[in-house]
């Protein structure tokens, strides 16, 4: 019976990514071994190790939850999410923590969180997609509203997250409340209290995520039209 | 299924104002009204007055885009989206600005991000369902997700535009950074570094508002949910006869 599942989920892969983006999925994950292992034998690296190895099995998680049955709505969801999974954690994960981006770069995080809400409204729209059990037949202004929407609730999640992670442990700097690295972004914004200075990272963060989500919102309803079109 | 017939009783349900609610408006509206005259004659801050002036504005704008604007989006929007604009108007600016609620009570503003994130996922279904074409399929779980989402958006929109409030005007404290009024929410939150005290009111607001958005697009499914079983009803009985 498994493998009768894996056989049609092997289908499906086939039909709905290309080679070449399977074999992103394997660089991704090769990159991020190569990352744990580099870090595990530094040593002395304040949980870094912890963060990738965890990122690195995250590469498998979505692929393992198509193992479900079609009837559970996650294992419906279209393989390409796994591509653009793989895209956010080479980004964050590679980059930012292993390469140390976040620290050495001061516009990076804002970068991420622009571009994670521009994918995000596709990945919302996915999400629908599974929830509904359509393939095809959602209208574009429908969809693209739903994926823009859920952009926001992705958004705010990670920041509701980041949240709990500082107030969790005292040495989290999730949210970046104590202005590392921001020199310019406060250089930037009109003079400000010292005292609000925790903000300016996280309305940046959401500021520079909505800009994305507009975007993505905007390229998702071309695409959808277009589709539609086609169809 | 006749999807057209389907389409035209929803848009017929979604027109539905009834008289109550027609007199809900009118009653926030002369509140607003009234707050603002009084707030000027009792010479209260030019910054409270400057509000309560675009909020009974903002009052006004549905109804005089929908007798100016008679085609398109506008004139698909429902009604309703009216009766939601007054509650948020009544709690928020009303009671919380005019009576000072949100200086006297603490956990008020709390209390209206919940219901805040409550009403906002209703708004954002009549948006989205302003924007569906005639002839298309209807989906409640589609709507209920398209609310729920549009809900978020209307909070982040918010905490940017007090954030922009607070930068704009020196004396601004829109997101709370100062801690004002805060003694329960800094006990609960004893540990926290002092440096982060100014997150705490805007994070509070986004996962109360989370809270009702959650509370909110539940609720909303079940609406159409039992709206969408009626409507098949009808339609099924209207085809018979």
């Amino acid at each position: 019976m498994l493998i009768k599942k894996i056989k049609s989920e092997y289908d499906f892969l086939r039909k709905e990514i290309s080679a070449v983006e399977y074999a992103f999925w394997w660089l991704v994950r090769i990159l991020l071994f190569a990352a744990l292992l580099s870090t595990i034998k530094a040593g002395n690296n304040d949980f870094l190790d912890k963060k990738i190895r965890s990122n690195f099995l995250l590469t498998f998680a979505f692929p393992a939850v198509h193992l479900l049955p079609r009837r559970f709505f996650p294992a419906r969801l279209d393989y390409r999410v796994q591509s653009v999974i793989s895209a956010m954690l080479l980004v964050t994960s590679f980059f930012g923590q292993y390469k140390g981006f976040y620290s050495t770069k001061e516009w990076f995080d804002l970068y991420l969180h622009f571009f994670g809400c521009f994918f995000c409204v596709y990945l919302g729209y996915e999400l629908v997609r599974a929830l509904l059990n359509k393939k095809e037949g959602i209208e574009p202004s429908l969809a693209t509203i739903s994926g823009f929407g859920l952009s926001f609730f992705f958004a705010v999640a990670w920041e509701i997250f980041e949240f709990i992670s500082d107030s969790i442990y005292p040495m989290s700097n999730a949210q970046n409340w104590s202005c590392y690295n921001s020199d310019r972004l406060i250089a930037l914004l009109p003079p400000m209290d010292p005292a609000r200075l925790a903000l300016i990272d996280t309305m940046t963060d959401l500021a520079a995520g909505s800009l994305g989500s507009i975007l993505g919102a905007i390229a998702l309803y071309i695409y959808l039209k277009y589709k539609q079109r086609k169809s | 299924m006749p999807k057209k017939n389907n389409n035209h009783s929803l848009k017929s349900e979604r027109e539905k104002v009834g008289l109550a609610e027609r007199f809900f408006w009118i009653i926030t509206c002369l509140l607003l009204f009234y707050s603002l005259v009084s707030a000027k004659v009792k010479g209260r801050s030019d910054i409270l007055v400057l509000q309560l002036a675009a909020e009974f504005l903002i009052c006004l704008i549905l109804p005089a885009l929908k007798l100016f604007v008679k085609r398109g989006f506008v004139e698909r929007l429902s009604f309703k989206v009216q009766t939601h604009i007054c509650i948020m108007l009544l709690v928020t600016a009303f009671f919380g600005q005019y009576l000072g609620l949100y200086s006297s009570m603490e956990w008020y503003d709390t209390y209206m991000h919940i219901i805040g994130g409550f009403v906002f996922v209703f708004t954002g279904y009549e948006l989205a369902a302003a924007m569906k074409s005639e002839g298309t399929g209807y989906d409640p779980l589609l709507y209920a997700i398209a609310g729920f989402g549009l809900s978020f958006f209307f909070a982040v929109g918010w905490e940017i535009f007090e954030f922009i409030c607070d930068s704009v005007f020196v004396d601004s404290n829109s997101q709370n950074w100062s801690a004002v009024n805060s003694e329960d929410i800094l006990k609960l939150f004893s540990a926290v570094d002092p440096r982060r005290f100014a997150l705490l009111d805007t994070m509070l607001d986004l996962v109360a508002g989370t809270l009702g958005s959650l509370a909110g697009g539940v609720a909303l499914y079940i609406v159409l949910k039992k709206r969408n079983k009626s409507l098949l009803l009808k339609t099924y009985e209207s085809t018979c006869a």
